[in-house]
């Protein structure tokens, strides 16, 4: 986990961080499970900083919001079928859409994602720009290294690395369709046994882009395993790919 | 009903029976069912939007924004992610800070420090909820923080300040401020005894 970013708890749940900090921030806890835990605490702690103001709306309120339910439909359950992407993170359904977009992989469920605020869709291309640009950062480097591994099962795993641009995408092609809520999770691997989580990503295809490669030090293989919803600090499953780092 | 919600009125617990069986009925579409969580959280919901947008007028579009969000995305609530209450007042406060941010986005250096003198002093907030045993508690569990974690975390939730203009308004470094926010959050929440 990394410390600094990790500080970031308390001004994301306070709503506190800039447009891009907060992105970075999403990125971030998409593979880390304790900032999950804590975001969840935290937010109930706000929550009761909020309801420590309560006061009673004017009455007219409800007849507006009445009045307005009326025009509004409600968005549709995730059926249980679905890719799991749809159902835990955006940040992992935007990848999935973005990389569709960019034409890099042909991702599934494209157009369908989480919609949250009136400025998702602004929201959207903001974080797909970021997400390519993370990408970019590997394809387009000079000393651009692609490595590729099977996956059990069908499907294949591609990395690219680039040392010199301090930055790595994996891209994921016609996997297995995950069980449930399950995610693949992708690992710096240095020794068995001595991984470093890389990522998340909660669909058959789609990318995990990684910038800053500090955490892959002295890794020599990547591996993906299925892990539960919002992934695992250590691996818990057996690896479905390993891509070996020349 | 009246009935119900006061016998949940009990410290630590407000309701979460109640909105949790509430939810689910909403999200297949229940007006009845959405009118009744609207009596639980119309209170604190338009409290805080007003606490941090101030002008009523907007407090009110604000808030029937964030019921309209509520009542849109109840399909996709999940009780794994937190509470009714969490994830209400998560929307009402998010919107509000939009709000706050895409008015500022139009102003110039100038409104904003005079905007920022405007604010109210740090303790004023509780003296205009309310709540009867969260106010208490929330007012006893911010008094066991340092006052620079209560005044960050003050500016931050209830102003919509992000931690940059906090760390400017207190006129320290933005590594300490992330810090200050962070600690005092878990201070809150171990003294209030949150759970998720």
């Amino acid at each position: 986990m990394n410390n600094d970013v990790h500080t970031l708890t308390g001004a994301y749940v306070l709503d506190a961080l800039s447009e891009m900090e907060r992105r970075a921030f999403e990125d971030h806890m998409a593979g880390c499970p304790a900032c999950h835990q804590e975001v969840a605490e935290l937010r109930e702690t706000t929550a009761r900083l909020g309801t420590a103001t309560a006061i009673a709306p004017p009455p007219q309120l409800w007849n507006k919001v009445h009045a307005a339910i009326g025009n509004v439909r409600q968005i549709p359950p995730l059926s249980v079928d679905e890719p799991a992407s749809l159902r835990t993170r955006r940040r992992t359904s935007r990848v999935a859409v973005f990389a569709a977009a960019a034409g890099i992989v042909a991702a599934v469920g494209l157009g369908v994602g989480w919609v949250v605020t009136n400025n998702d869709l602004q929201d959207r291309l903001a974080q797909s720009q970021t997400e390519l640009s993370q990408i970019q950062c590997a394809l387009n480097a000079p000393d651009a290294k692609v490595s590729t591994g099977t996956v059990q099962g069908g499907g294949l795993a591609t990395a690219v690395v680039s040392a010199r641009q301090n930055c790595m995408v994996m891209l994921l092609k016609d996997a297995p369709k995950l069980p449930g809520t399950s995610v693949y999770q992708l690992w710096y691997v240095r020794a068995p046994g001595q991984q470093t989580s890389a990522g998340i990503l909660a669909a058959s295809n789609g990318a995990i882009p990684a910038s800053d490669l500090t955490p892959a030090k002295g890794a020599v293989a990547l591996a993906i395993t299925i892990e539960p919803a919002g992934g695992s600090p250590t691996p818990s499953e057996k690896i479905v790919s390993t891509i070996q780092l020349a | 009903m009246r009935e119900r919600a006061q016998r949940s009125r009990e410290p630590g617990g407000p309701r979460p029976a109640t909105l949790d069986e509430l939810l689910p009925r909403v999200a297949r579409g229940d007006e009845a069912a959405f009118e009744q969580l609207y009596r639980h959280l119309s209170a604190p919901v338009f409290g805080l939007v007003q606490r941090i947008l101030r002008d009523p007028a907007q407090s009110e579009e604000v808030a029937q924004e964030v019921f309209l969000e509520l009542w849109r995305s109840a399909t996709r609530y999940s009780p794994e992610r937190g509470s009714v209450l969490s994830w209400a007042m998560t929307i009402a406060h998010r919107k509000s800070v939009d709000r706050v941010r895409s008015a500022q986005a139009s102003t110039d250096r100038d409104t904003r420090a005079a905007r920022a003198e405007n604010a109210r002093p740090f303790d004023e907030v509780t003296e205009v909820v309310a709540g009867r045993m969260e106010r208490e508690q929330v007012r006893r569990c911010l008094g066991t923080l340092t006052e620079l974690q209560r005044e960050s975390v003050m500016l931050a939730y209830y102003q919509g300040y992000t931690y940059r203009e906090v760390a400017h308004l207190l006129d320290s470094p933005l590594g300490t401020v992330k810090t200050r926010l962070r600690d005092g959050l878990i201070r809150l929440r171990d003294c209030m005894g949150v759970t998720a």
